[in-house]
């Protein structure tokens, strides 16, 4: 039933097939922008993760927030499959249950403990767009910080109910999936992409300086 | 009997993924307290197979309010699939998984470890008896090669490649080397870990992921171009466990002595293409038990047989490119896979829901300035989306938001080109809102054009974008998959008229 076929083509052909696969998938890396996920909790060092994650979807399975999604093709070879949070779509509510289950130690046993949670965890940072928050922006709203499971210790109020983040933050997205305005005007930025933090920051309405007819009156 | 046996624990297998899964997801509803409209709109939806089947778990498991998070804990012993199955709290992984993980991630997790007795035991007793009665692929491949057997019969020219069975430890060599690299590609190649993700997804999201693609390629190659070819000659994972299964304690043995007509219809059946009529059977071997089922008491001639067509090796990897080929076009229906789910996550604080997550969003630098672009959608009803571009721009060297006139121009996709569509016009004083707002109304490939002038300079920016889900990329898949079943057959058809002609005995 199987073809029989010398020596010499089969490994004329394996090193042929060998190779393509090898440096297909060398090349479909460099082709592909590796993006910066944003984790479930205690992931492991990002180099090290999508390595040790063998993409068994349990963590998915067990969310109760169905906040961890997965990577498809979009993400580039080395990221296909693996979870991630995109916490505008929901955020991670700190259960620690994905940690539990997780088989392969990509994502970390953390107990579910507000210290241990607060000390370990560091998925990411948020940050507050200040261009287009509401309270940078001659309203009041500090929506954000009445959803973040760590409020005046992760995120404090200013005078107008201005956000403002501190490194206490554990990244769980919450506030980004609260925030009123459209687009949210508080992000969380994935660990690894720290330097975006400051193009968010750096940005402010001159609310001050001119005055703005018609400012944004709600939608 | 052996083979009723087979089928009802490879059924249970696929059972076992959905019903986790299910309860998954019903577990994930009971958790979602703070979102009680949408947990009774799923599980009350009349009419709908969804809130037939959750309002019907409901009911029969009836949790108390206060005993929903105890019932969630019991639901939490139970997850995953066939790659990695977590049992009352216990974890049992494949251990290709486990390998492999340990490569490319460089660190040992003794959980893990611990994970891959069970299966290796397995293995040391059954050897490949993974694939003949676990896979979950393997029922859907068997199912296409009953299928492939009735277009035989109808006398439909299909190809049947044969190759060198040993080419799959070359994939599976390849895929270790590159794990070694950090890239793991397996567990997006293996079938049998991609079907119990597919169905993660589409219980989760209602859409499937890239995987399904790979699915229906692969079944599509073995139902036209190679009999069990994917199982028999590539399967990374079937060549792992014929390595770790060369020495087991369950075999399969052909008695020649006891064969009285060398009828050969053992070597017919097997799925794995071994040739239990000479004794050739050998450590890839899955302890199926079909030729065992299958071999007469009596002499009796066995009905189709598998018409083998000789191609040469350009021929033969002609035909996989093509298939190859086809991967990357797929890309195109999984964009619209992911937009599906972001299209049916409203936003849970809201009664009537509006969009707020961008379904796509682009950060964009030039001439001194970024451009943030997002655009939301929603599904109003089932025909109308509402949609909602958002443009802020950002004035780099000033360390300000851009509030001047700006300009939006929407271009929409027709068959081969894009045409003007829609033009927003904002002006510098704050008529519109500040971020600029454009609302577009129906599902298509747009084109955006973003411009301004600053300092008597044109500054443009471009984004691609996708509102709803256009059929188009459907309709181009189905397109270039419907030449290629038309090539195959048009070829094996040609090498059937070519084979007659050279020896009209055949
Ligand atoms: S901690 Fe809980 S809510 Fe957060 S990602 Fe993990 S399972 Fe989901
Ligand atoms: S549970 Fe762990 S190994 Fe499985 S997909 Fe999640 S992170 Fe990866
Ligand atoms: S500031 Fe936002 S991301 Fe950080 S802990 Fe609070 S809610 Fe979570
Ligand atoms: S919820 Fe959004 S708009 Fe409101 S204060 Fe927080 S960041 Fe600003």
């Amino acid at each position: 039933m199987f073809e029989k076929i010398t020596r010499r083509l089969f490994l004329k052909s394996s090193l042929i097939l060998g190779s393509a696969i090898v440096f297909g998938g060398f090349l479909w890396n460099k082709a592909a922008k590796a993006k910066v996920y944003l984790r479930p909790p205690g992931a492991v060092p990002e180099s090290k993760f999508t390595g040790q994650c063998i993409r068994c979807f349990i963590c998915g399975e067990v969310c109760p927030n169905k906040a961890i999604k997965f990577v498809d093709i979009e993400g580039g070879i080395t990221n296909i499959g693996t979870p991630y949070i995109s916490p505008r779509e929901q955020g991670c509510i700190l259960c620690m249950k994905c940690g539990q289950i997780c088989p392969t130690g990509a994502l970390q046993k953390i107990e579910d403990d507000f210290k241990k949670i607060i000390d370990k965890v560091k998925m990411g940072r948020a940050v507050v767009d200040k261009t287009i928050c509401y309270s940078y922006n001659n309203r009041i709203c500090g929506f954000c910080q009445q959803s973040c499971p760590f409020p005046d210790i992760a995120l404090k109020l200013e005078v107008w109910a201005r956000p403002v983040v501190t490194d206490k933050c554990v990244g769980c997205g919450l506030c980004e999936k609260s925030c009123i305005q459209v687009p949210q005007a508080i992000r969380v930025i994935p660990r690894g992409e720290e330097h975006k933090i400051a193009f968010y920051e750096n940005y402010q309405m001159p609310i001050y300086d001119e005055h703005l007819p018609g400012m944004p009156p709600g939608h | 009997m052996l083979q009723y046996i087979r089928k009802i624990i490879q059924i249970s297998v696929i059972a076992v993924i959905l019903s986790i899964t299910i309860m998954s997801y019903y577990g994930y509803l009971l958790s979602a307290k703070g979102q009680k409209d949408f947990m009774d709109v799923v599980m009350e939806e009349k009419g709908h197979i969804a809130g037939i089947l959750y309002g019907a778990i409901n009911k029969v498991a009836a949790p108390s309010p206060n005993a929903a998070d105890e019932f969630v804990s019991y639901i939490d012993m139970f997850k995953g699939g066939v790659w990695s199955l977590t049992v009352y709290g216990f974890n049992i992984t494949d251990p290709l998984a486990a390998v492999i993980a340990t490569i490319s991630g460089k660190a040992f997790y003794i959980p893990l470890a611990i994970s891959i007795i069970i299966p290796m035991v397995f293995i040391f007793i059954f050897g490949r008896a993974f694939c003949g009665w676990v896979c979950p692929m393997n029922l859907l491949f068997e199912l296409n090669e009953k299928a492939r057997q009735k277009l035989e019969s109808f006398k439909v020219p299909i190809l049947d490649i044969t190759m060198d069975r040993r080419y799959k430890y070359v994939v599976l060599f390849s895929m270790l080397v590159l794990s070694l690299f950090g890239i793991q590609l397996l567990p997006y190649i293996l079938p049998y870990a991609l079907v119990s993700r597919e169905i993660y997804s589409y219980i989760f999201y209602t859409a499937f992921s890239f995987g399904m693609v790979l699915i229906l390629l692969l079944l599509l190659f073995e139902l036209l171009v190679s009999r069990r070819g994917w199982c028999r000659y590539l399967c990374p994972g079937g060549a792992f466990f014929s390595l770790l299964g060369f020495i087991r304690a369950v075999n399969v043995d052909a008695d020649l002595r006891n064969c009285p007509v060398n009828c050969q219809i053992c070597t017919e059946v097997c799925p794995r293409g071994l040739e239990p009529h000479k004794n050739i059977i050998g450590m890839e071997c899955d302890n199926c038990g079909l030729c065992i089922s299958k071999c007469p008491a009596s002499a009796v001639r066995y009905k189709f047989g598998v018409r083998s067509l000789e191609l040469g090796v350009k021929a033969k990897a002609i035909i996989i490119l093509f298939f190859l080929l086809l991967t990357p076009y797929s890309s195109l229906l999984t964009v619209s896979y992911a937009a599906h789910a972001k299209i049916i996550n409203p936003h849970a604080g809201a009664q009537t829901h509006y969009p707020q997550n961008p379904s796509e969003e682009y950060i964009s630098e030039r001439d001194g300035y970024i451009v943030n672009f997002s655009v939301f959608q929603h599904k109003q009803s089932d025909s109308t989306i509402r949609v909602k571009a958002v443009a802020i721009v950002r004035d780099k060297a000033a360390g300000k938001p851009y509030l001047g006139p700006l300009k939006m121009v929407f271009y929409r996709k027709s068959l081969f080109s894009f045409k003007e569509d829609m033009v927003y016009d904002f002006k510098k004083d704050f008529e519109n809102r500040y971020p600029f707002y454009a609302n577009l109304p129906y599902e298509s490939d747009f084109k955006v054009k973003v411009s301004f002038n600053s300092n008597g300079k044109d500054i443009e920016f471009e984004f691609p974008i996708r509102v709803g889900e256009p059929k188009s990329n459907l309709i181009f898949l189905g397109l270039i998959s419907v030449i290629l079943i038309a090539s195959v057959i048009t070829i094996a058809h040609l090498k059937k008229k070519q084979s007659k002609v050279i020896s009209p005995a055949g």
